[in-house]
């Protein structure tokens, strides 16, 4: 929250967003959230079955092991994607030689879309032709080499680490932009006072940059989340289940099986959890907006 | 072989006998279309309108398809439109693409909005691509009247892809391409073990013992979700309980934990587990394809017709045509081939009922089903066609596809077990079929496990 | 030449002083170099493939490709139409993108300069959309597009991009806004500049780095879109070019080949674009440090 006082005029400038948000949002929203009190396939009648999708849901296994995968995937992502980000943005605060090489060649995966990166990375990961296993062979670690998304204990991971591949130069453009904005007397200041690098990180950019981490980390939370397209196309959530999460269960569900119903009651609860865990996370990190 | 052939005249021939031995249900299904004879209306005539009347009132069509990009019937089907639309300028066709199973996402939530479009290519009526639910649902049109009494459909189909047309005693599709799975063995690969290419059952598991002991791969297959594992699944359970009981069991509608299942899971264990690439459970087919088949890398393949054109021609000249082989003790004595159409078109029921549009669509489908058609889908677009009586080139269509194609017509149809499943119990099938084809339960546990899924 | 900071180390005559001065800067750039090359190899790796083929691509890894055949790229512009594709992945995100800023910055104006007891309800309104999967609410926006008649427009799709980036842009400008000194806010409204003044004059202009930044993440969530656009753009003259990307691949096959240079296609745009803002960027933020 700004320090002006509230005026009329203000509410002007807040009525298209909120137009817009609302009807191409909020309306679909709402219509799918009342879906998932139906038994519906979208198309015939609805029948009406209160909490019943929900009770179901409760009872869902493949649900349930999924949400724990989403955990560790959020909290890898945040870890991974927004730590490196950080920490090479902190590094290109101030423009070294090579530093448009850097920050270019950082942001070039972001642009390439997820499905096309999985479906490269299908092939990154096989043991015979993948990058990885050649590479690992080529540094005389070949006994590392793995057939990777074959691997029931590994595939989760092998698919993890392709969307914290990819959207790091996403976090890394937030932040850095962040960075750049953190007035450079206070780095002088400092730097006078005879602050090392690490001090000037941990007392400086990390504080200063703390309002943009919690909505990097959010995002992070968020996409690990929402994003299906990776696991969809490397592994369609085997070998097995083992990489079955709620979105490609939610997408199956709702688009290959029809059950509009019970797809929709997947959505709202993954909204749910992931609206308890952000506001858990902004309370505990008391992150407002005064 | 001659250079020219009539497509399968005995074939269907054969066919024809064979349904009226063992297609009790085909019969069923026909008796019962026979009765929707007498239900045509006056009004259809089934004439196509009128061409070059660029005056004639505009007619809107929508066209989806899933025929585009790299697909080979994109530009077969693409002439047909280009042709019809100089034909008939007073209609305009629209196409909307979406390549490979993308036409699901779409065909799915279109008819969630009513707003199906005219015409569209889609898979079957199984109850796993949904277009059951969405025929239940009357948005689909009702064919029936018009494909028995359109004297353009007499003949062009044989029995059982009017059946695979058919849902609840009504036609809702035009059928447009089939498959047929095919074994092949690799016999530069046999040759370079010395082992020699099965005939029967046993010489089978004894090849692929044989075969791996010599640091061959027996098997180039994927057998993750949804792959070429699963069709030797179904060759096993066929062999050995029946295709009718097979499907009954995983319909859910007869136990499948019982010891005939027990028996064919050991075997399948015996002939697979343990016999295919180390990435088997992981990789798709164009890898299955470039790493392994197309390099001589695994001696047998059993796959759908349609992987026929991924195969390096020099890898096509080492393949032989084998049929997958009759367990002793097992319920199947004749040799069978799984078999069905993989495409259909469908009419909105909105088309059909709007009696501008209704011959302008009849007309469209017409023809993109004439024999001319089938024959650029078999020639160039290197299909399987469901049209008997069309002149195929074999040379265009391929030798060995066309040896595959002979071998599949002239045994039994078996239908594709998965179906007959609910996508429910096909999404938990598919990934504990996945597990155990990579070893990881004993047959008795892996059929308890079916038990669970299939009698819930 | 602030920039240069690092290196402006005062002369020593000794050499191991010297490195134990430029030692960070040493460890700086190595993990410079080893995200570099991270990040690159798979690209590199992509570009390569565009000039390969799916036998030659499947059996092994080449960095280099054997030969520079264009034959992936002439399938691709011959299997769909490129060039129009392009041209509407360019319009419609320009569209969403206009349509975005037009929202997104009034709004961040509000809640970041303003007092009131409902900030932080706004703030959480606008920020549901982060937390739902957009794939489940797809069905219910293909349903309204139908009765507000916009399927079959191109543009109408604008409105879910535009909506999809609010919540993330949202966030982001207020945080850069409220980075904006205030104390010279009320006095400019005393002094009878008006708020639009205010918002146009004083805001908007200081929040160049944050727009930038929203600009270019915007950018890319919008280019690479592939389901909305299935869904929700169904005539065949109105396909993107994430949408193109998918007809490299069929049923059960991959043109790897294909889909790299589908992927190149795609992609050079992209970074031609991203180079040209990345400079304002930084001219920006050059404007920025000296007035700072």
């Amino acid at each position: 929250m700004g320090s002006l006082r509230f005026r009329p005029g203000v509410a002007l400038f807040m009525l298209p967003a909120f137009a817009l948000y609302s009807l191409f949002f909020i309306v679909p929203f709402l219509r799918t959230m009342y879906g998932s009190l139906f038994d519906w396939n979208g198309m015939e009648n609805a029948r009406f079955i209160g909490l019943g999708n929900y009770a179901q849901l409760a009872r869902d296994s493949l649900f349930l092991t999924g949400i724990g995968r989403v955990a560790l995937w959020a909290l890898l992502a945040i870890i991974f994607k927004v730590g490196t980000a950080l920490v090479l943005a902190s590094m290109l605060r101030l423009p070294i030689p090579g530093e448009r090489f850097f920050t270019g060649a950082f942001f070039v995966p972001v642009v390439i879309s997820s499905a096309a990166i999985s479906l490269m990375f299908t092939l990154l990961y096989d043991p015979d032709i993948g990058l990885i296993d050649v590479a690992l062979r080529g540094v005389g670690l070949g006994f590392l080499a793995h057939a990777w998304l074959s691997d029931e204990n590994l595939a989760l991971y092998a698919v993890i680490a392709v969307p914290i591949w990819h959207t790091i130069g996403y976090f890394f453009i937030i932040i850095l932009a962040a960075v750049r904005n953190v007035p450079a007397e206070l780095y002088e200041a400092a730097r006078i006072d005879g602050a090392g690098a690490r001090t000037l990180f941990t007392r400086i950019t990390v504080p200063c940059l703390w309002p943009v981490l919690q909505v990097c980390i959010i995002l992070a939370i968020t996409a690990a989340v929402k994003s299906f397209d990776y696991v969809f196309v490397m592994t369609k959530g085997g070998p097995g289940t083992a990489t079955e999460v709620p979105a490609t269960y939610l997408f199956r569900t709702i688009f290959t099986n029809l059950q509009l119903g019970y797809g929709t009651a997947m959505a709202s609860t993954i909204f749910l959890i992931a609206l308890v865990s952000t506001l858990a996370f902004r309370r505990l990190t008391t992150f407002r907006l005064d | 072989m001659p250079s020219q052939d009539v497509w399968c005249p005995n074939a269907a021939l054969t066919r024809r006998t064979l349904f009226a031995a063992v297609g009790l249900a085909a019969a069923g299904a026909t008796g019962l279309l026979a009765a929707g004879i007498g239900a045509a209306r006056a009004e259809d005539s089934f004439a196509p309108p009128p061409m070059g009347t660029a005056d004639a009132k505009h007619v809107a069509l929508r066209f989806a398809t899933s025929y585009a990009g790299m697909h080979p019937m994109t530009q077969p089907v693409r002439a047909i439109i280009e042709q019809y639309r100089k034909d008939y300028p007073n209609v305009s066709v629209a196409i909307e693409e979406s390549p490979g199973d993308a036409q699901m996402t779409r065909i799915k939530i279109d008819a969630s909005s009513d707003r199906l479009p005219d015409l569209f290519n889609y898979w079957r009526l199984d109850p796993g691509f949904g277009l059951d639910q969405i025929a239940h649902a009357g948005k689909l049109a009702d064919l029936t009247a018009w494909t028995r009494n359109d004297p353009f459909f007499q003949g062009l189909y044989d029995a059982y892809s009017w059946r695979t047309a058919t849902l609840d005693g009504k036609v809702w599709g035009v059928p447009i391409n089939m498959f047929y799975v095919e074994f092949l063995a690799n016999k530069a690969v046999f040759d370079r073990a010395g082992v020699a290419v099965p005939s029967d059952w046993a010489g089978l598991l004894e090849a692929v013992k044989a075969l791996k002991a010599k640091g061959e791969i027996p098997w180039a297959i994927s057998i993750g979700k949804d792959s070429e594992g699963g069709r030797i699944y179904n060759a096993v359970v066929n062999r050995m309980v029946g295709n009718p009981r097979a499907l009954r069991m995983h319909a859910g509608a007869e136990p499948i934990d019982v010891p005939e299942m027990v028996r064919a899971a050991e075997l399948l264990r015996e002939l697979v587990v343990g016999n295919v690439p180390q990435d088997a459970i992981a990789i798709g087919n164009d890898s299955v394809y470039a790493k392994y088949v197309n390099n001589n890398r695994g001696a047998l393949i059993m796959d759908g017709s349609w992987i026929t054109p991924a195969l390096k021609p020099e890898v096509q000249a080492n393949m032989v045509v084998l049929a997958f082989p009759l367990i002793p003790g097992g319920a199947e004595t004749q040799q069978s081939a799984e078999r069905d159409l993989t495409s259909l078109w469908y009419v909105s029921a909105k088309a059909m009922a709007d009696a501008d549009r209704r011959p302008y669509v009849q007309e469209l489908v017409r023809r993109l089903s004439s024999r001319a058609a089938e024959k650029t889908y078999a020639e160039e677009g290197k299909q399987p066609i469901a049209a008997l009586g069309v002149q195929v080139d074999p040379a265009k269509y391929g030798k060995l596809a066309w040896a595959a194609q002979s071998q599949a017509l002239n045994t039994p149809a078996d239908k594709w077990i998965p179906s007959v499943m609910t996508p429910a119990r096909r999404a938990e099938f598919e990934p504990l079929l996945g597990e155990f084809l990579s070893g990881k339960y004993e047959p008795a546990a892996f059929v308890a496990k079916l038990g669970q899924i299939f009698s819930s | 030449m602030h920039g240069l900071a690092p290196f402006a180390v005062g002369r020593r005559p000794r050499l191991v002083a010297r490195l134990r001065r430029l030692s960070p800067l040493v460890a700086v750039y190595v993990v410079l170099v080893i995200h570099s090359l991270l990040t690159l190899f798979p690209l590199v790796w992509v570009l390569s493939n565009s000039f390969r083929k799916n036998d030659a691509i499947l059996t092994s890894m080449r960095l280099i490709p054997e030969s520079l055949q264009l034959s992936n790229y002439v399938e691709m512009l011959h299997v769909t139409s490129i060039p129009l594709a392009f041209f509407n992945s360019f319009t419609i995100t320009l569209a969403s993108l206009a349509l975005l800023v037009a929202v997104a910055l009034p709004l961040s104006f509000a809640l970041s300069r303003f007092r009131f007891r409902f900030a932080n309800w706004v703030f959480m309104f606008f920020a549901a959309a982060v937390l739902v999967p957009s794939v489940s609410v797809l069905p219910m926006t293909f349903r309204l597009f139908a009765d507000l008649g916009l399927l079959g427009t191109k543009y109408g799709i604008a409105f879910v991009y535009a909506t999809e980036q609010l919540p993330v842009s949202v966030f982001l400008l207020v945080t850069f806004m409220r980075a904006i000194p205030q104390e010279l806010d009320e006095a400019a409204l005393i002094d009878g500049c008006g708020l639009w003044d205010l918002f146009l004059r004083v805001v908007v202009p200081l929040s160049r780095n944050g727009i930038v930044t929203i600009l270019i993440l915007a950018f890319v969530a919008v280019w690479n879109d592939y389901l909305t656009a299935l869904v929700l753009l169904p005539d065949q003259e109105n396909q993107t070019l994430s949408l193109a990307l998918a007809y490299a691949k069929d049923e059960y096959f991959v043109n790897y080949g294909m889909m790299s240079s589908a992927i190149v296609f795609a992609v050079t745009p992209m970074l031609i674009v991203y180079l040209f803002l990345k400079d304002r960027l930084i001219s920006g933020m050059a404007a920025g440090a000296v007035k700072g």
